[in-house]
């Protein structure tokens, strides 16, 4: 069982109801040879009942009026209505939004398993004002984790975008390193020799502590009681194991739908990587008056 | 009731005059902060625009590996906040950018937050008091936040979260009460359940069984552990209905309407159609079937392993029970005439599905042996007599790919190889289709693209194939799948199916008609209503969007009732 504190108060995961889904029963391969028999043949009611009850029931507010009646009168108000305005402007500034691609990271690799986690969950947690208040857990126990590997898949084919998903992950490790004293992590990932032989290779010097290992993540799944989380991958040319408390999958940056659209509307071409230029600087595009905001 | 304020009336003036350079920064990240910033000092005037209900929020860089001095990327939230130069737009959306004149018209949309932060001193006891807890998309679900919550502590961006509806109704095609039919199978109220369902979708047995069911995977339980399996719930409680050998009621309303309404084509759109137009009033429906059978491509697509005949015949027996004419074996301009129709009912629904396979586009794609995915499964269906002999090709990779191969297996076939240009991976068929076509032993080929049928005294032997890689992301963000050169070789066969798409055979009516088709041969309407070009004949299912699952064509039949019951009432109105 987890816990978390939100706020002030505790929610507590239902031991009495299965997390897995239900799994649909079906006739053996062998059944089915040469007839046209029903395959899947259906749920039993007990296993009905108990998937159904998996259901959050997701209600967003319910209109309770609770907190209207705990707030300052006119403080919440659930009439207030949607706003339409039309501007005029003589600038556009585009920035690259902040949305990271969870599917491609790792193609066999699911984040169900609780303590595999991904680096914008990391970051969350380092954040002092975020959710765990700086702290970096394991969300099967709430436990500091003790080892930590950080894992890269291929996915991006542009060298900027997966440099920086890369040194995301780094600063994470570091970070995560000054928070923990005497933690012991790993980092793998394909890329790693090329990033060292790029130019960042004097910055990653600086860096000690983190056993950095240039491969590519076969499988990760939970072992034993504690749900640590095996880690299998090829390096040099062989297939090795690794068991880590805490997980992380680094993610891929990428442009929201909604920028790509905007950016389609103003007749400019970008991709992630076009926000990568000039950290904090803004360029100019062959749009007048079109200007992208540069990462930083 | 508190009257509702407009927190952005100041704004509204400033839309009126133009005078002033205006600077529109899309995004309230540490970038935008940071833009905004410069522009406003500057001396220009700046609308930061974000789509969620909060700005800033501290950032890992990723430009640089950090050292002790800085770390994290903290945008400047206070001096937004101080600057009177910036109007902060939260939870707000583009809804249209038009250059004009060297100037751009912006038009932006902003969803209510329903809080009014000024007016409170403390929101915290708020979120203290809320019972509702859900996924919390600004923490990644680290944790769960209430439905009342603030974006981050610098901006704080208090909010409501309120939707219409949970986010697997807003995804189901139908927005089948997916929330209320699962919980009150929780509740062990079956037949309440099934009559949940039954106000919008009629075909509960058919869809629990089909149904790819996007609802799934947008399921918040899937966050934090699995999806909930609502397709399989649907079809539990159909089942059980049936296994209780229980006659589902019919209730008809006691206003009726006596105008003739047509139904072209008896698969879940038409059926769909005319169940809610009886359940709205109407006696005068008849239903045209150019198949000895009704049920369209449930019938003559699914194959009878997933979705048994018998069990669909109970749906559909449901379905006609509400006093709805059946006319099957009757085809639509052959033989009766389109014209005939129209002139003799007061509105027309065309739902014809889309039966008619595409073309492979190779060489000697005409010959004996070669064979129309989707035909084949209708020959195997009524019962028509296929071919069945030794090995056969399956080239496609969508679901009717797999349930060609699959039945070709169960039919006769000695071996049944099935060709694919991409890789398991952009497969469009569900994953768990191809594993069980995998279990049953069809053989796979990925990246093989099919090049011409070689043939032998007329009659096909099998395909010249080339091999593929896949090279760069096409518009789709698939990758490319490029030909290999010098890569031909020769798969042998003794039948070959062509399953790469269907589309709507419109030969029941004329040019003379006038009706606009679209890319597909699909019948063009407006989406909203499903009206054709043509005034009293309206569109819906794959005939109007092209193929598509099975549970859209029964929203458009849905949709396509209504709009009908509309257009009917409004011409009495008028009259």
């Amino acid at each position: 069982m987890y816990i978390y504190e939100k706020k002030g108060r505790y929610i507590i995961a239902f031991t009495d109801i299965p997390s897995k889904r239900a799994e649909m029963p079906e006739i053996s391969v062998k059944e089915r040879k040469g007839n046209f028999k029903e395959v899947e043949t259906g749920f039993p009611e007990d296993v009905a009942r108990a998937e159904a009850k998996r259901c959050l029931s997701c209600r967003r507010c319910l209109g309770c009026a609770l907190c209207w009646a705990e707030c300052d009168p006119e403080a919440i108000n659930f009439d207030l209505p949607d706003q339409d305005f039309d501007l005029q402007v003589d600038k556009v500034i585009l920035t690259s939004g902040m949305e990271r691609n969870i599917v491609s990271i790792a193609g066999n690799i699911s984040n169900k398993h609780m303590n595999i986690v991904t680096d914008l969950q990391v970051e969350r947690m380092l954040a002092d004002t975020g959710p765990s208040n700086g702290l970096i857990i394991c969300p099967q126990d709430g436990e500091i984790p003790k080892k930590i590997g950080f894992v890269q898949s291929l996915g991006a084919t542009d060298d900027k975008v997966r440099d920086a998903a890369l040194i995301f992950g780094i600063n994470e490790a570091i970070l995560a390193q000054k928070k923990i004293d005497g933690v012991e992590i790993g980092f793998i990932s394909p890329t790693i020799n090329a990033f060292k032989a790029s130019a960042a290779k004097s910055e990653l010097d600086k860096v000690s502590g983190i056993k950095f290992v240039n491969g590519t993540i076969v499988k990760a799944a939970e072992v034993g009681e504690n749900k640590e989380i095996e880690v299998r991958y090829e390096a040099d040319g062989s297939e090795k194991s690794d068991i880590f408390d805490l997980l992380v999958l680094l993610t891929q940056p990428q442009l929201p739908p909604s920028i790509e659209e905007t950016a389609k509307q103003l007749g400019v071409e970008v991709s992630y990587a076009s926000f990568l230029d000039t950290p904090g600087e803004m360029v100019e595009t062959d749009r007048p008056g079109v200007v992208l905001a540069q990462n930083l | 009731m508190v009257r509702p304020l407009s927190i952005n009336t100041k704004l509204k003036r400033e839309c009126a005059e133009v005078v002033e350079r205006k600077v529109l920064v899309i995004g309230g990240g540490a970038a935008g902060i940071k833009a905004a910033l410069s522009e406003a000092a500057a001396g220009n005037k700046v609308y930061l625009v974000e789509h969620l209900p909060g700005i800033g929020g501290e950032r890992i860089p990723q430009d640089r590996i950090i050292t002790d001095s800085y770390s994290f990327t903290v945008p400047d939230v206070a001096a937004i906040k101080e600057n009177e130069k910036i109007e902060v737009l939260t939870n707000a959306d583009l809804q249209g950018l038009i250059n004009e004149n060297g100037q751009y018209k912006v038009k932006l949309h902003c969803r209510t937050t329903r809080v009014l932060q000024e007016k409170s001193r403390d929101l915290l006891q708020a979120i203290r008091v809320c019972p509702i807890h859900m996924y919390d998309d600004y923490n990644e679900g680290i944790e769960w936040r209430t439905a009342i919550d603030f974006f981050n502590s610098a901006w704080e961006g208090y909010n409501i979260y309120k939707e219409e509806m949970p986010v697997c109704q807003r995804t189901c095609p139908m927005n089948l009460d997916i929330r209320t039919y699962v919980g009150q199978i929780a509740d062990g109220k079956y037949a309440e359940s099934l009559a949940t369902i039954r106000k919008k979708l009629p075909f509960p047995l058919g869809i629990g069984r089909v149904c790819p069911h996007p609802c799934e995977f947008e399921c918040n339980r899937g966050y934090k552990d699995e999806p909930v399996s609502i397709c399989s719930l649907k079809r539990f409680v159909a089942d059980y209905e049936v296994n209780s050998n229980v006659e589902p009621k019919i209730q008809l309303p006691e206003e009726t309407y006596p105008e003739k309404i047509a139904i072209i084509g008896g698969g879940p759109s038409g059926l769909t159609c005319a169940y809610h137009l009886a359940l709205s009033g109407y006696q005068n429906i008849t239903v045209f079937e150019a198949l000895p059978e009704l049920g369209g491509m449930l019938r003559v697509g699914i194959p009878e392993y997933r979705l048994p005949k018998a069990i669909l015949a109970k749906d559909i027996e449901f379905i006609t029970r509400h006093g709805i004419e059946i006319r099957t074996g009757v085809c639509i301009g052959k033989d009766i005439g389109f014209d005939d129709i129209r002139n003799d009912c007061d509105a027309v629904l065309i739902a014809v599905g889309a039966h008619q396979g595409m073309s492979m586009r190779v060489k000697n794609e005409d010959a004996e042996g070669v064979y129309e995915g989707i035909k084949f499964l209708r020959d195997v269906a009524l019962g028509n007599e296929v071919p069945n002999k030794g090995t056969a090709i399956v080239v496609g990779g969508g679901n009717v790919a797999m349930d060609v191969s699959r039945t070709g297996l169960r039919i006769g076939f000695d071996e049944v190889n099935l060709l694919y240009r991409r890789t398991r991976r952009e497969m469009p068929a569900s994953p768990w289709e191809v594993d069980a076509a995998e279990d049953e032993g069809i053989r796979f080929h990925f990246l093989v693209a099919p090049q011409e049928v070689l043939v032998k005294d007329g009659k096909a032997v099998g395909m010249q194939c080339l091999k593929m890689e896949l090279g760069e992301p096409d518009a789709s963000g698939r990758r490319r799948p490029v030909p290999i050169e010098g890569s031909e070789f020769v798969m042998e066969a003794d039948t070959i199916f062509a399953a790469i798409g269907q589309v709507t055979d419109t030969s029941l009516v004329e040019e003379k008609h006038g009706f606009k088709f679209g890319r597909k041969f699909n019948f063009e309407v407006n989406p909203k209503t499903f009206e054709t070009n043509v005034e009293g004949v309206f569109a819906s299912g794959d005939a109007a969007t092209g193929a598509n699952i099975a549970i859209r064509a029964c929203a458009g039949g849905k949709t396509a009732a209504e709009s009908i019951h509309k257009y009917l009432r409004g011409r009495v109105e008028s009259a």
